[in-house]
C-alpha cells in the first residue's frame, strides 16, 4: 500500500470512529462506545504507520510541510484522546477528535505535497522534532478543550453520561454550564498551554542556535505569541469572579481560532511573504 | 492532582465589579498607550541611550513624575498592578497590538507601504505602525507588564512553597525580557562577508537613529579557511502545473524511475513514459543545413551551407547563396528591417538567394529553423527547389524523449535536460516541464580564530552549530551559489543571553509546577474562587 493508500485507510478508520461513537452517544450504549474506542485505536495505529512510512521514505521527520502536519495532527489528537480516555473516561470527546482528524486528513488528501520536500539546513536540528511535536500535542489539547468548552456551554443531554456527572452547578457568568465538562475543558487547556509554552520556548532556543535570534518578530512567531497570550488571558480571566463558567468557556472556544490561524492561516497575512516559517 | 492551593488575595476578594475593573484597566492602559505614542512623536526614547542632555533632563523629569505618583498613589497602584483585571487587560492589549503588527509590514521602506496599503500608507507610517514592536506604547506596555509580573509574586508571597511555581513563571518572563533588554542595549548584531583565505577583526553594525555603520572590533581575528556547499543528489523530474488565473500551480511530479513504465500525469487521463535518453554532443562550431527537394514529395538531400558561400543543389540544377544569418530573428520595430534580438540562436533565420544553373532570375527567400514549413507556404506556385532550414547548434544538450498517450492517441516529445521549454498538455489548462532539482543540503565554513598570528581555535560551523569565542558568536548565515568561495556570517554578542535562558527555564518549570506539581483546582469549577 502506498503512502496515500495508508492515509485513506486512516481517514476511513477515523470516519468509522465518528459514526460508531455518535451512535454510542445517541443510544447511550457502552458496547458501541467500546467499539468506537477500538476503532480509534485502529485509526491511531494506521496514523502511526502513515507517519512511520513517510519518515522512512523521506529519510527525515515528516513534519516539514503543511500536508505533513495535517498527517501529524490526527495522530496527536488520537494520542491525547486515548490518554484522556484512560485517565478521565472522557468518551464524549471521541467523535469530535475523530471528526477533526477526518477533516485534517481530508484537507491533506485534497491538497497533498506533490513531492517529498528536502530538509533545508535550518531544519536539520535536534530541536525540530520536540518543537513540532510539543506544538501539535498542545494543539490537540487545545482543540479538545475547545470542544469540551463548547459542549459545556451547549450542555446537550446526550453528552452528560459520557462527560462526567450530570449535576449542574450554579456556575457564573451569564448562565450555567455543564460543570464537569467545563472542568475537563480547563484541564485540557492547562495541558495545552503547558505544551504550548514548552513549544514556544524550544522554538526560541532553536532560533538562537540556527540564526542567532531567539525572537525576530516574524509573523508566525507573533501569532504563536498571540495564541499564548490568548490562553494566558484565559487562565487569568477564568479566576475572575463574574467571568467563570460560560464566559471563560466561550473564551476557550474563541481562543482556538488563534491556534487554527497560527497553523493554517498564515499565508493570508499581508506580511507572510517575508516570513521564514510560513508553509509555502 | 488533588491538593488545593490556598486562596490568593484575589480569590479572597470577590467583587461583582471585577468585570468593570477589567474595562477600566483596559481603558487606562489604552490611554497610557496613546500618551506614550504621542510623547514618542516628540522624543525618540532611544535617544535616552545615546545620552543627549535634553533626553537626560526629560528622563529626570519623567522619573520625578513617576516617583511622585508612586508616593501619592502607591497603595492604589500596587493593588491595581497586581489585580487580575489588570493582568487580563494588559494581556488583551498586547495581544491586539501583536495581531496588528502581523497585518502591517514591519521595518520596510516607505514605498513598500504605498504599494501595499495604498491610501492607508500615510496613516500607518504616521502612527509609527511600521515599527510597532519597538514603539514607545508597545514597549511601555511591556514595561508595565514587567512591573506587574514582579509585584504579583510579592503580593502572593511566592517564596512560600505553595506559590513558588507561580513566582517562577511570572518572574521567568521578567528575566527573559530583562535579558532581551540587556542584549539590545549592550549586545551587538552584525553581518560579516568573508571569502576563503580572508580574515576579519571587526564587524560593521548599524547604530544610532541614522543607522550609520560602526565598526566593532573583536579583539581577535576570524579567518575563513574553507567553505563548502553540500547538495542533495541532483534529480530530474517531470512536473505538471495547472493554470489557475494568471499563475501556474504545481499539481503532480513524476520521477524518472516511475516513468520507466506508463504513469499517469494526473491531468485529463494523460500518461507519460520515457522512451529514450539522447546524450548531448559538442561540435567545433554551429552549422546550417538545408534539406532540398526538387518538388513536393520528392526525396530530399542535405546540403551544408555557410554565409556568403555558393552551393549547388538538386544535382546542380540550382545554386544557393546565404545572404544573411540572424541567430535570433526579429523585425526591428523602428526600422521595420530584419534584425537579431540577441547573439543566441533562439530563432535562427537565413536569407538565401536561389539561382537556376542555366541562367534566369535569382530569387530571395527567408528560411526559419523554427518554422520549417514557411518556405513551402505558397505551394506549387513557387518555382525552384523546396528548402527546409535546420539549425545545428555547436552544443546539443542531453535530451529525454518521452511518449505521451491519452485514450487511443499517442505522441512523442523531447525535453532538453536544461532550459527545456514547457509542453502544453491537451487538456488546455496544464503544462508539463522537465526540471532539475538541485537543492542545498548544508553549507559549512571552517573558521580559525587568530590572536595575533597564532591560531587559538578552529571549528567548522554550519547552520545550527555556531562558533563562540570571547563573548562573540559566529553563526553560519548565507552563501552565494555563484561565488563558491564566499561565506556570510552573522556575528552576535549578547550579554543578556544567560538571563534569557534562565528565564525560559524558570517559565517552563513554573508552568509545570503550577499545574502538575502543585496543581490548583480548576477555576472553571465555578464559585470556588469566589
Amino acid at each position: 500500500m502506498d503512502g496515500h493508500g495508508l492515509v485513506w485507510l486512516t481517514l476511513a478508520l477515523f470516519g468509522v470512529t465518528v459514526g460508531v461513537a455518535s451512535v454510542a452517544l445517541l443510544l447511550r450504549e457502552r458496547f458501541w462506545m467500546r467499539a468506537a474506542v477500538v476503532c480509534l485505536v485502529a485509526a491511531f495505529l494506521a496514523g502511526t504507520a502513515v507517519l512511520a512510512a513517510r519518515w522512512v521514505e523521506a529519510g527525515r521527520p515528516p513534519f516539514k510541510t503543511r500536508y505533513e502536519t495535517l498527517l501529524l495532527y490526527p495522530w496527536c489528537l488520537a494520542v491525547v484522546t486515548l490518554l484522556l480516555l484512560c485517565i478521565h473516561r472522557l468518551f464524549v470527546i471521541v467523535p469530535f477528535a475523530a471528526l477533526a482528524s477526518v477533516f485534517c486528513l481530508g484537507y491533506g488528501l485534497w491538497n497533498p505535497d506533490i513531492e517529498l520536500v528536502l530538509l533545508p539546513p535550518a531544519l536539520q536540528s535536534a530541536w525540530f522534532v520536540p518543537h513540532v511535536v510539543a506544538y501539535f500535542v498542545s494543539y490537540a489539547g487545545l482543540l479538545i478543550s475547545c470542544v469540551l468548552a463548547a459542549l459545556a456551554i451547549l450542555n446537550p443531554s446526550w453528552c452528560r453520561e459520557w462527560g462526567g456527572a450530570t449535576a449542574l452547578p450554579p456556575g457564573g457568568g451569564t448562565g450555567p454550564v455543564h460543570e464537569p465538562l467545563a472542568r475537563h475543558a480547563h484541564q485540557a487547556a492547562v495541558f495545552g498551554v503547558t505544551a504550548l509554552t514548552l513549544g514556544l520556548v524550544m522554538g526560541a532556543a532553536w532560533g538562537k542556535f540556527a540564526w542567532g535570534d531567539y525572537w525576530s518578530w516574524d509573523p508566525k512567531e507573533n501569532w504563536a505569541l498571540v495564541t499564548w497570550l490568548a490562553y494566558m488571558a484565559y487562565l487569568h480571566l477564568a479566576r475572575m469572579p463574574g467571568w467563570q463558567g460560560r464566559r471563560s468557556a466561550w473564551l476557550l472556544v474563541v481562543s482556538f481560532g488563534a491556534v487554527m490561524f497560527t497553523w493554517l492561516g498564515m499565508h493570508l497575512l499581508p506580511t507572510a511573504e517575508g516570513s521564514l516559517h510560513v508553509y509555502q | 492532582m488533588t491538593q488545593q492551593a490556598s486562596p490568593t488575595p484575589d480569590d479572597r476578594q470577590p467583587s461583582p465589579r471585577r468585570g468593570a475593573g477589567y474595562f477600566v484597566c483596559l481603558a487606562g492602559l489604552a490611554a497610557l498607550g496613546i500618551v506614550l505614542g504621542a510623547l514618542g512623536d516628540y522624543a525618540d526614547p532611544r535617544a535616552l541611550w545615546s545620552g543627549g542632555a535634553a533626553a537626560k533632563a526629560g528622563a529626570v523629569v519623567g522619573a520625578a513624575v513617576l516617583g511622585t505618583l508612586v508616593w501619592a498613589f502607591g497603595g492604589f497602584l500596587y493593588r491595581t498592578l497586581t489585580s487580575l483585571p489588570f493582568a487580563v487587560a494588559i494581556l488583551t492589549l498586547l495581544l491586539l497590538a501583536t495581531v496588528l503588527g502581523t497585518f502591517v509590514i514591519q521595518g520596510a521602506a516607505p514605498e513598500v507601504y504605498e504599494t501595499k496599503y495604498k491610501g492607508w500608507a500615510s496613516t500607518l507610517l504616521g502612527l509609527g505602525l511600521d515599527d510597532l514592536f519597538h514603539s514607545p506604547w508597545y514597549v511601555g506596555w511591556l514595561g508595565l507588564l514587567c512591573v506587574s509580573l514582579v509585584m504579583v509574586p510579592i503580593r502572593r508571597k511566592a517564596w512560600r512553597r505553595p506559590h513558588w511555581g507561580h513566582g517562577l513563571a511570572h518572574l521567568g518572563i521578567v528575566v527573559v525580557l530583562a535579558g532581551a533588554l540587556i542584549g539590545s542595549r549592550w549586545g551587538l548584531k552584525g553581518h560579516l562577508d568573508l571569502h576563503e583565505g580572508r580574515s576579519a577583526d571587526a564587524v560593521l553594525v548599524a547604530a544610532g537613529p541614522e543607522r550609520h555603520p560602526v565598526a566593532h572590533p573583536f579583539g581577535f581575528a576570524v579567518r575563513l579557511e574553507d567553505f563548502d556547499i553540500e547538495y542533495y543528489p541532483p534529480e530530474y523530474k517531470f512536473y505538471v502545473y495547472e493554470r489557475t488565473g494568471e499563475s501556474f500551480r504545481p499539481r503532480k511530479t513524476v520521477t524518472r524511475k516511475s516513468a520507466d513504465a506508463w504513469t499517469s500525469l494526473g491531468a485529463a487521463g494523460i500518461e507519460i513514459r520515457i522512451l529514450q535518453e539522447i546524450a548531448g554532443s559538442r561540435l567545433p562550431s554551429e552549422s546550417h543545413v538545408l534539406l532540398v527537394r526538387r518538388e513536393a514529395g520528392a526525396p530530399s538531400e542535405e546540403v551544408a551551407v555557410k554565409p556568403d558561400a555558393v552551393v549547388p543543389v538538386a544535382g546542380g540544377a540550382w545554386t544557393v547563396r546565404v545572404l544573411a544569418y540572424f541567430p535570433d530573428f526579429v523585425i526591428d520595430s523602428e526600422t521595420r528591417k530584419p534584425s537579431t534580438r540577441s547573439p543566441h540562436p533562439n530563432n535562427p533565420a537565413l536569407q538565401v538567394e536561389v539561382t537556376p544553373a542555366g541562367g534566369g532570375p535569382a530569387e530571395k527567400r527567408w528560411l526559419f529553423a523554427r518554422m520549417p514549413e514557411f518556405d513551402h507556404g505558397d505551394g506549387a506556385a513557387r518555382p525552384g527547389p523546396r528548402l527546409t532550414y535546420r539549425y545545428v547548434p555547436a552544443e546539443t544538450p542531453a535530451q529525454v524523449e518521452i511518449g505521451l498517450r491519452q485514450g487511443g492517441r499517442e505522441w512523442r516529445h523531447r525535453f532538453a535536460a536544461q532550459d527545456g521549454d514547457p509542453l502544453e498538455l491537451p487538456d488546455g489548462k496544464s503544462i508539463l516541464t522537465y526540471e532539475l532539482r538541485n537543492e542545498v543540503k548544508d553549507y559549512r565554513s571552517r573558521l580559525a580564530v587568530l590572536e595575533g598570528d597564532r591560531k587559538v581555535l578552529g571549528k567548522t560551523i554550519e547552520v545550527n552549530d555556531p562558533l563562540a569565542y570571547k563573548g562573540f558568536v559566529f553563526f553560519q548565515s548565507n552563501y552565494r551559489k555563484e561565488d563558491p568561495t564566499y561565506s556570510g556570517l552573522q556575528v552576535v554578542r549578547d550579554p543578556g543571553l544567560p538571563m534569557v535562558w534562565a528565564g525560559f527555564l524558570m517559565l517552563c518549570a513554573g508552568v509545570i509546577v503550577i499545574y502538575y506539581v502543585k496543581p490548583r483546582r480548576p477555576a472553571a469549577a465555578a464559585g470556588e474562587a469566589a
